[in-house]
């Protein structure tokens, strides 16, 4: 893997310039195609960018501005959000020829800290899925091990770092998006609280759960991009003012909770032995484990696939063709309106459909107070569960998922095994708390597993500071 | 229309299109440029891609929309929710461009209202509450064409409770709240523009029954004549299923003013469920009490505090009066012409000319603003109350001010119509007509007092209108008597 550090490093130091280092990563990114870790790759753009960054570093006299924190470094982006003038897929036929007509907060906001977009990645179609098999572009395969799936469903912004493509990339994360491919990948991924980066301009899937996030190589170059993409937005009311960093000394003296929940049946021994190991380290380093108990979190996958469908239900209504998308020949020919939509709308996948299908059953009239309503309860009383552990520890530690990376098409038959995959990771968005995905000991079949540190609102930086000595003393 | 069985109950709903410089939740123009109409501007001009709902685009809400509704709220008399929230109604029509209307549905920011009308009857509100309008969508040469300048445009639904019970009662709820909404600075109030749009339900029952029978649903009717008779027509339509022993319909029906009737509106009929659940993109609508009790202290006077001021302090006639405040173009001349007065006759006769002359040159010149000024008021009203001007000719000058715009002064001038009142003047004519008319002076000598009004009638034709009829009068009497 390439880091941002190392860029600058190299590139301050002379030894290279942000194009030649361009180059080399979009060679890799050639070379590494069968991968698929991108839908588009936009070297064009990038070459222009990475020139203008060498001029910029040549102007600022060979040092890096303190407003660029991130000049000539190759990022790539989730092809869920919006870049003006480029593809802008969900990794579904329905957007296929869509080009952005504005960009994304979160990307505008790399873009002026200097980042150079290589292109936009993979992902489970409109983000729904957790492996990235559910792609209109194919599936994203493991760097780690390529029979074996990414993750997702940021899949791709996975692989790319994890291969070497580019050191850090923007994922998003609705029920373990970015932590789950950032696990089975073996990389760092941050999904930051609710409302700390804007979600303006990133396609929404559910709009209370989602949440744009940095994957990267290591924690620091992470946080890099972490500091450059929070912070409140005019154009996202749900997005929230930055405070200013808390500096955080590591684990000493921090009271680390333990969930019996996220460590009971289902559990794979070797990811638990891994996570144990990085667990004792902690211990090792001064902090202290309090086991815990979060009562209603077994209720979260349950809680999670009516909420997030139900809003997935509605946010995906304006995919109809009438303004913007593909047309089927079709529905070129419908002679009804209901005709129109139903042509047009067999664009999605099985799996998007399925959750179409199910979101708007648990909103129709008769079932939504047994199933929408009853889910916001349980979320409520998830939420609950947290602060009172919040008040009792400084973090929460759990594996990031039950097990490392599975073969490709493995639960493809099930999409209930595909949902309990999130298992660990779903609580989090629930709650709206930050987490982060840091890569441990690897499993003993070699394959990397992910450490998932929670925090209590705001606690960013603490989970920041911790997964630093962690990745340190891996 | 009117069976002795049955009685109509009535609830309407108005779409109010508030007067923000922006849409709803984007920056796009709310209206038109000044002066231009909706059909002027290049279609899908006033659009970006939030309010034509590009992926990845959110809402924010436009805060003096909030503000807007809650002036609706309190000079109507409703709590005003301080914590209320933005809803999504899902359903899929091409001119709505995210497949949901955010609206507001469990929470709505204003609640339990009342208007009370002329005869006394309280019509409650149930409630008030935000929503972005659609796009629009015309069929024409077998293409649907959809057009989203007006996608995003902020109203307030205005709901009744079913209180009414005629198209009278209905007719009259409507042009008070126009009145009101206009008065509070909230619409522009167009009707030809769609700034206020009713949609009625209607159903009939037995007189003397409590529980309400199948109702009817007229919508989208932007005419106070129309909605009046739509509502006549369905309660005739109504009354005569019911009596051949027919359930009524529920449905939704559409009126047809050119052949005055209304029809069934077509895909209409299976029961729409629109999902609603609280929009996840827009947080709660919070309004502060001391911001809602600022709105309160800063309401302009509302049109029924005006309208009993006129009455009580300028003595116009409660029909008058009514007549001009339920009309935002005769009270605003009013209102500027009685600026610099106190003086019952002088805004007595304005308001005679708003109701008799004004109203019919504006019928004539189909409701185009003439060059008629509210100074051109005062000064006519004056003039009148101070014998210069008859009423005859005084109406003949504003005819000419609504042309022309000039002022009055060179209008009188011009048109020779100055009121003459000096008796030297008017002697002559006075002989000339006993003069012409020996047989009518020997009846009025014999004391036959009728036929006085046929003499001053000739002597006013002689002078052109412009001699002072009391001033003849008097004359007449000098010269019946004194010869």
């Amino acid at each position: 893997m390439i880091t941002l550090s190392s860029i600058h490093e190299s590139v301050v130091g002379g030894a290279a310039s942000f194009e030649s280092t361009l180059e080399k990563q979009l060679g890799t990114i050639t070379s590494g195609a069968r991968i698929n870790a991108f839908i588009s790759v936009t070297a064009d753009r990038a070459r222009e960018s990475a020139r203008r960054a060498d001029l910029e570093l040549a102007q600022s006299g060979g040092r890096i501005p303190a407003s660029k924190p991130l000049l000539g470094i190759p990022v790539a982006i989730k092809d869920n959000l919006q870049w003006a003038g480029s593809r802008t897929t969900c990794a579904s036929k329905m957007l296929q020829e869509y080009v952005s007509p504005f960009t994304a907060t979160a990307v505008m906001r790399l873009e002026a800290a200097g980042a150079v977009i290589v292109g936009k990645t993979n992902l489970d179609e409109f983000a729904m899925g957790g492996s990235g098999e559910h792609s209109a572009f194919g599936p994203t395969l493991n760097p780690a091990d390529e029979s074996r799936v990414a993750g997702g469903s940021s899949s791709g912004s996975a692989a790319a770092v994890a291969a070497g493509m580019v050191p850090v990339a923007l994922g998003s994360d609705t029920g373990g998006s970015i932590r789950l491919p950032a696990s089975f990948c073996g990389i760092v991924g941050l999904k930051p609280g609710y409302g700390r980066v804007s979600r303006f301009g990133l396609v929404a899937f559910a709009s209370s759960l989602d949440q744009v996030g940095p994957m990267g190589a290591t924690v620091s170059d992470v946080e890099k991009v972490y500091r450059v993409i929070e912070g409140h937005d005019p154009l996202d009311s749900t997005s929230i003012a930055v405070r200013a960093p808390i500096e955080h000394k590591g684990p000493a003296g921090l009271r680390v909770g333990i969930p019996a929940e996220f460590f009971a049946e289902g559990l794979d021994p070797g990811v638990r032995a891994s996570v144990e190991r990085a667990l004792a380290r902690l211990k090792e380093q001064g902090a202290v484990l309090v086991p815990i108990s979060l009562p209603n979190v077994h209720h979260s996958v349950a809680c999670y696939y009516v909420i997030a469908v139900a809003e997935a239900s509605s946010n995906l209504s304006r995919f109809d063709g009438v303004r913007f998308g593909s047309r089927t020949d079709a529905a070129r020919s419908a002679s009804s309106l209901e005709e129109f939509y139903c042509e047009n709308r067999s664009l999605f996948g099985r799996e998007v459909k399925r959750r179409i299908l199910l979101g708007t059953f648990v909103l129709s009239s008769g079932y939504h107070d047994a199933y929408y309503g009853r889910a916001c309860q349980v979320r409520e009383l998830i939420r609950q569960d947290f602060s009172s552990a919040f008040s009792k520890v400084d973090l929460i530690a759990s594996p990031v998922a039950p097990a490392p990376a599975f073969k490709i098409g493995e639960h493809s038959q099930s999409p209930l095994q595909m949902y309990l995959n999130d298992l660990y990771t779903i609580p989090a968005n629930l709650a709206g708390l930050p987490a982060l995905s840091v890569p441990v000991e690897p499993h003993s079949s070699g394959l990397p597993v992910g450490l998932q540190l929670m925090a209590a609102s705001g606690g960013e930086d603490l989970l920041l500071a911790v997964g630093r000595t962690l990745e340190v003393t891996r | 229309m009117s069976s002795p069985q049955f009685e109509a109950v009535i609830g309407l709903e108005v779409h109010c299109q508030l007067a923000t410089r922006t849409k709803i939740f984007c920056s796009c123009p709310a209206s038109p440029p000044v002066g231009r109409s909706v059909s002027e501007v290049e279609p899908n001009s006033s659009i970006c891609p939030v309010c034509a709902g590009h992926p990845g685009t959110l809402p924010v809400l436009n805060r003096r929309v909030v503000e807007f509704a809650v002036r609706a709220g309190v000079a109507l008399g409703a709590r005003i929710r301080l914590k209320s929230r933005m809803a999504r109604k899902n359903y899929f029509y091409p001119d709505l461009p995210r497949g949901y209307q955010i609206s507001q549905h469990e929470e709505p920011i204003c609640e339990h209202g009342s208007l009370t009308l002329s005869d006394g009857t309280p019509v409650r509100i149930r409630r008030i509450h935000l929503e972005e309008d659609a796009g629009k969508s015309s069929h024409e040469f077998g293409l649907t064409l959809v057009n989203l300048n007006r996608a995003g445009v902020p109203l307030i639904e205005i709901v009744t409770e079913p209180d009414l019970r005629t198209p009278e009662q209905a007719g009259e709820y409507l042009r008070e709240l126009h009145a009101l909404v206009v008065a509070l600075g909230i619409t522009q109030g167009n009707l030809q523009e769609g700034n206020f749009r009713c949609d009625a339900n209607i159903s009939m029952r037995p007189v003397g029954r409590a529980e309400l029978g199948t109702r009817v649903e007229i919508k989208n009717v932007n005419s106070f004549r129309f909605i009046e008779k739509a509502l006549y027509f369905e309660i005739s339509r109504q009354i005569a299923v019911l009596e051949s022993g027919k359930p009524v319909r529920q449905e939704t029906r559409l009126y047809d003013s050119g052949r005055d009737q209304t029809f069934p509106m077509r895909g209409k009929e299976e029961a729409e469920d629109y999902r609603y659940f609280p929009d996840p993109d827009l947080l709660p609508v919070c309004v502060e009490s001391a911001e809602v009790e600022k709105i309160r202290g800063a309401l302009p006077e509302l049109p029924a505090q005006k309208r009993s001021r006129w009455e009580s302090d300028l003595g116009l006639s409660p029909a008058d009066a009514r007549r001009i405040v339920l009309d935002p173009d005769l009270s605003a001349l009013f209102e500027g012409a009685i600026v610099r007065t106190t003086d019952r006759e002088v805004a007595s006769a304005i308001s005679h000319l708003l109701v008799g002359e004004v109203s019919r040159l504006r019928e004539e010149s189909e409701g185009k603003p003439g060059a008629l000024t509210a100074g051109h008021l005062a000064d006519l009203g004056s003039r009148i109350s101070q014998g210069e001007l008859s009423s005859t000719a005084a109406k003949k000058v504003l005819g000419l001010a609504w042309e022309s715009g000039e002022a009055i002064d060179r209008l009188i001038e011009r048109a020779g119509l100055r009121q003459e009142s000096a008796e030297d003047a008017l002697l002559p004519i006075v002989d000339a007509v006993l003069a012409a008319n020996p047989a009518a002076a020997a009846e009025l000598k014999a004391g036959k007092e009728k036929v006085s009004g046929f003499l001053i009638g000739q002597m006013m034709k002689r002078s052109g209108g412009r001699a002072n009829p009391e001033v003849l009068r008097g004359l007449l009497q000098k010269r019946i008597q004194g010869n």
